[in-house]
C-alpha cells in the first residue's frame, strides 16, 4: 500500500513535470519574435549573439548573424526581435549602429566603449516588415527631435558642426542637428534644435548669427551683450540667438531664419 | 504488481518527466551575463557556439557532449531499457547498456558545475556578474530525475542477478 502511494506520488510528479515542460516550451515559442534583416554599409562592432538592438535603452532584440550580402555588397545583420516589438517594425522603422563619439562639441555613447556597440532603433508602428536598410549615420537624438526645430540658411556656415551649441545670452539652449545646403544650393542650411524647455524663447522676431571663429563681446542690435568667451564656442563654433521682442508670437517648429554670417555679426557688434 | 514492475513504472515516470523538462532546458536561457551596463542571456547552445567561435573546440565538444548529447542519450537509453523490459524483448543488451548509462551519467552535471564556478568567480561588483537562469535549474531537475530513473531500475536488476 505504501509502495503504491509512492508510485502514485512519482506519477503525479511526472505529470507535473510534463505539464511544466509543455508550458515552458510553449512560453518560449510564444515569446519568439520575428527575425529581421538589416543591411548596413558598415557592420564593424556588431558581434553575433552579443550585440543587442536597443530602443530607449531596452533591449528588444539580439543579433544572430552578420554576413556579407553578395548581391548588394553590404553587410547584412540578422536579428531576432522580442515579441513585444512585433507591431513596432512597420514601414519607416530606422536602425543604426551606436558607437562612441568624441568631438569638441559633444561626446556621446561613451558607455559603448566598455560594453560594445549596439544597434539603435526608432520604431514605426505598422505591419511588421522583415527587411530594413540601416542608416549610415545616427539620426538626431530623440530628446533633440522633441525640441523646436529651426531652419537657418545663410551664405557662410563655416565653423558650424553637428553638435555645435546654440546660445542665448551665453546659455546653451540648443544644438545643431544636421547640416546641408538649401534647395537652390546657394546657401548652407543648418538645422538647429532648441531644447524643449527653451522653445518659448524663439519668437518670430529672433535673430540667429554664426559666431564661429571670432571672439569678442558682441552686441546685437538692441545692445544686449552676449559674452563670447565661452571656450567651447571659440574652439568649435556656435550660433548665437537673440530675441529682441519677447512679445512677438512664438516660433513654430520648422521655422526658417536667416543665419547671419560671422563678418556681418562682427560689423553688427562694431556698430553698436 | 511485483516489485520489479513497480520500479519499472517508477523509472518510466522519472524518465518521461526528465524528457519533458529536457526540451525547455535547451530553449531557455542558461545564464545571464551582465558586464559594463550591458546584459546578455545565454542558452546552452549559445555557450557552445561561443566556445567554438573562439577556437576552443575541444572545450566546446566536451560541453556539447556533457550538456546536450549525454543527457538525451541517457534518457533515451533508459526509455529503451524500460520499454524493452515491459515488452520483454532484447534481454541480453539491457544490463550492459544500463551499466554504460550509469558510467556516462556522472558527466551530465558538468554544466551545472561550470555555472556554479562561473557564478562564484565572476563577481566584479557592478562591472560583471553571472547569474543562473531558469534553464540551469531545469537542467538540475533533469539530472536528478535521470539519476532517480536509473536508481529505480538498478534494484530489480541487482536482485535478478
Amino acid at each position: 500500500m505504501r509502495r503504491l502511494l509512492l508510485t502514485l506520488i512519482i506519477w503525479i510528479l511526472c505529470f507535473t513535470a510534463i505539464v511544466a515542460g509543455v508550458v515552458l516550451t510553449y512560453n518560449w515559442y510564444r515569446n519568439l519574435g520575428p527575425e529581421i534583416s538589416i543591411s548596413f554599409l558598415d557592420a564593424s562592432g556588431i558581434v553575433p549573439r552579443q550585440t543587442p538592438v536597443s530602443y530607449r535603452g531596452v533591449y528588444v532584440g539580439w543579433v544572430q548573424h552578420v554576413r556579407l550580402d553578395q548581391k548588394t555588397g553590404r553587410a547584412q545583420v540578422i536579428a531576432r526581435m522580442h515579441r513585444d516589438v512585433e507591431d513596432l517594425l512597420g514601414q519607416g522603422t530606422e536602425f543604426w549602429v551606436v558607437k562612441p563619439e568624441f568631438s569638441l562639441e559633444h561626446s556621446s555613447n561613451l558607455g559603448t566603449i566598455a560594453s560594445g556597440d549596439y544597434i539603435g532603433m526608432r520604431p514605426q508602428k505598422g505591419k511588421a516588415l522583415s527587411n530594413f536598410t540601416g542608416l549610415d549615420t545616427p539620426p538626431v537624438r530623440s530628446e533633440l527631435a522633441e525640441g523646436l526645430q529651426v531652419l537657418l540658411h545663410g551664405p557662410d556656415g563655416g565653423g558650424v558642426n553637428i553638435g555645435s551649441p546654440i546660445l542665448y545670452k551665453g546659455l546653451q539652449i540648443g544644438e545643431v542637428g544636421e547640416l546641408g545646403v538649401t534647395q537652390n544650393k546657394h546657401n548652407v542650411l543648418v538645422t538647429g534644435y532648441i531644447y524643449k524647455k527653451y522653445a518659448d524663447l524663439v519668437r518670430t522676431s529672433s535673430f540667429f548669427g554664426n559666431v564661429s571663429g571670432f571672439h569678442a563681446s558682441i552686441h546685437i542690435l538692441g545692445g544686449s551683450e552676449v559674452g563670447m568667451d565661452s571656450l567651447k564656442t571659440l574652439l568649435s563654433g556656435g550660433i548665437v540667438m537673440e530675441t529682441n521682442n519677447l512679445d512677438a508670437p512664438q516660433a513654430q517648429s520648422g521655422a526658417e531664419y536667416e543665419l547671419i554670417p560671422p563678418e556681418a555679426m562682427q560689423r553688427l557688434t562694431g556698430e553698436s | 504488481m511485483t516489485l520489479n514492475q513497480h520500479n519499472l513504472y517508477r523509472s518510466l515516470a522519472f524518465t518521461l518527466a526528465a524528457l519533458a523538462l529536457y526540451v525547455p532546458v535547451n530553449l531557455h536561457p542558461f545564464m545571464l551575463m551582465k558586464y559594463a551596463g550591458k546584459y546578455q542571456y545565454t542558452t546552452i547552445w549559445d555557450g557552445i557556439r561561443s566556445l567554438f567561435d573562439s577556437g576552443m573546440w575541444v572545450t566546446a565538444t566536451i560541453v556539447f557532449m556533457a550538456s546536450i548529447i549525454i543527457p538525451i542519450f541517457k534518457l533515451l537509453a533508459l526509455l529503451f531499457i524500460i520499454l524493452a523490459n515491459i515488452l520483454k524483448i532484447l534481454p541480453t543488451y539491457r544490463t550492459s547498456l544500463l551499466l554504460f548509462v550509469d558510467f556516462i551519467g556522472r558527466w551530465s552535471m558538468l554544466d551545472v558545475f561550470l555555472l556554479a564556478i562561473m557564478v562564484a568567480l565572476i563577481k566584479f561588483g557592478s562591472f560583471a556578474t553571472v547569474t543562473a537562469e531558469i534553464s540551469s535549474y531545469l537542467l538540475g531537475f533533469v539530472v536528478v530525475l535521470t539519476m532517480l530513473a536509473s536508481a529505480s531500475l538498478n534494484t530489480p536488476f541487482d536482485q535478478d542477478g
